[in-house]
């Protein structure tokens, strides 16, 4: 039987109760790992590959369960990286550029402010929604991929300008230093209220923190949009509060750090959301100015394309000589763990601490970058 | 026993008939369901869904269940169709695809006043669907 995603499309819009669909400019597809979708998702896509199915707009993809050149030396077995490897090559045959990142708007996919967009990768809509100024709901991985076919969305949700208005002030009592409070922060935030649209009375202006909060707001709960003073002048007109102080802060970091020191785990990985060049870059400076070098394996996650630009600038050289490596188009959340021997794990995201936990069952550290370089 | 009747709303429209296996909570399709087999695992117990026609009031859960549905298709394991109290897209787009007949906007009752087991006969006349249930076997 023949699929025909717009009449898939008219049935979700009519099941959402919206009254039209909408155009979109790009999309961003997730469910990329084969730890996630297994055999069903390589099923459906080789269901809309037989049916010579092709994105209509611009099309980025999440990251895959490896780095799809060095799962070797990873640790992946073979079986896994043969049905992962399927997967790319049918999602490029479908015409989607096979970035596998989290972090879209890193690869050129940057929608322009107020246009219509179909994004899954929770984070990822966080940061469309609220940073970039695009519109887009918190799609799934099929919805994603039916809307990049089809070039439109339902148009329901935060794709209404009437949605998009905050109505929850958050204030901030605490010290946000680094880019782990700030994850926290946004945690707490959804953990107490998981649907709203938080705004905030300050705002960090560092890149690496606001990635970090976009990927905790999806976390403890499913917000997709928040704002923040002075851009957003609706303070006093908000009923509803919350405070966010010192000690909320210190308890959520205690329960979601299951183990005691950096010393002890398997790998220090860094990159959850995708690390920008700027972050890699001044990672490796803070490294070499120590001089250090870790006894611990360093893993910084980041997209291929990135990966690239490091090489280019000499960067990766000075990494290898320091025990760091660069793995791409994947994320160690979405890597088969138990396959590869790692049971304790040091991360500078409260996404990867919550998941790692959540889905592998091992052992997390959570530990800002400046943190972990003072630890090496 | 007499039948009991309910209207739904047709989404992916079919008449059938078929025997009943219905959850009372809210369903993950990626968790709850062993696509290989068509088993579905409640709390301790496990029950085939392959065949039977599969009644949730709600589905919740990663959006990979659409991938289950439609695996469970091409296995053959999948229910020959699906009930619920309001079809959110995980099930649509799995249903759409899969081309397994879905109905919803079914009266809440259903859920009270049926259970697993019971005898369903679906008669879907220009985009409105009757359901009748009987307990026991087929008539």
């Amino acid at each position: 039987m023949e699929i025909n995603v717009i009449e898939i499309l008219e049935k979700l819009k009519e099941a959402l109760e919206a009254e039209k669909l909408v155009r979109i400019s790009s999309a961003h597809v997730s469910g990329i790992s084969y730890f996630n979708v297994g055999e069903a998702g390589i099923d459906f896509l080789e269901k809309l590959v037989n049916e010579c199915l092709k994105v209509k707009v611009p099309t980025t993809i999440n990251p895959a369960g490896m780095d799809l050149e060095k799962w070797h030396e990873m640790g992946i077995p073979s079986w896994f990286a043969k049905r992962q490897i399927k997967i790319i090559e049918l999602l490029k045959t479908i015409g989607a550029s096979p970035t596998c990142t989290c972090t879209p708007y890193l690869v050129g996919n940057v929608p322009r402010r107020g246009s219509h967009v179909a994004w899954a990768e929770s984070s990822a809509v966080v940061y469309a929604n609220s940073i970039i100024g695009a519109k887009t709901n918190r799609e799934g991985g099929p919805s994603s991929i039916l809307a990049a076919i089809a070039g439109y969305t339902v148009c329901s949700g935060y794709h209404l300008d009437e949605n998009r208005i905050p109505n929850l002030k958050v204030k901030v009592k605490a010290k946000i230093g680094s880019e782990v409070d700030q994850g926290l922060l946004g945690y707490i935030v959804a953990q107490r209220h998981p649907t709203a649209i938080p705004l905030f009375d300050k705002i960090t202006l560092k890149h690496m923190h606001l990635k970090s909060m976009c990927a905790a707001l999806a976390t403890s709960g499913q917000i997709a949009l928040f704002s923040w003073l002075p851009r957003c002048g609706q303070y006093s007109k908000i009923a509803d509060k919350t405070v966010i102080d010192q000690s909320d802060i210190s308890l959520t970091r205690e329960k979601l750090s299951t183990l005691s020191e950096i010393s002890d785990s398997d790998v220090i990985y860094l990159g959850c959301p995708h690390l920008s060049l700027q972050e890699i870059a001044s990672f490796t400076k803070l490294l070499c100015r120590k001089n250090a070098k870790p006894k611990i394996k360093i893993w910084l996650g980041t997209s291929r394309e990135i990966y690239r630009k490091c090489i280019r600038i000499g960067i990766l050289e000075k990494l290898k000589k320091r025990n760091v490596e660069i793995i791409c188009d994947t994320c160690i959340v979405v890597a088969p763990l138990k396959h590869m021997g790692i049971k304790c794990i040091t991360v500078n995201s409260v996404k990867a601490a919550h998941y790692l936990r959540k889905l592998h069952n091992v052992k997390v550290h959570l530990a800002s970058m400046e943190e972990i370089i003072n630890a090496c | 026993m007499h039948a009991k009747t309910y209207v739904a709303k047709p989404i992916v429209a079919a008449s059938l008939k078929g025997e009943l296996v219905v959850v009372k909570r809210q369903l993950s399709f990626y968790g709850d369901i062993d696509p290989e087999k068509g088993l579905l695992k409640l709390n301790s117990k496990t029950i085939s869904i392959k065949g039977k026609i599969l009644a949730f009031p709600y589905s919740s859960g990663s959006t990979v269940g659409s991938y289950i549905i439609f695996r469970m298709k091409k296995l053959g394991t999948n229910p020959k169709a699906m009930i619920t109290l309001k079809a959110e897209p995980i099930v649509i787009i799995g249903c759409l695809i899969a081309r397994i007949p879905l109905f919803h906007k079914v009266n809440p009752r259903f859920f009270t006043e049926n259970s697993t087991g019971y005898f369903v006969n679906i008669k879907t006349i220009n985009e409105k669907t009757i359901i009748e249930t009987v307990p026991g076997e087929p008539l």
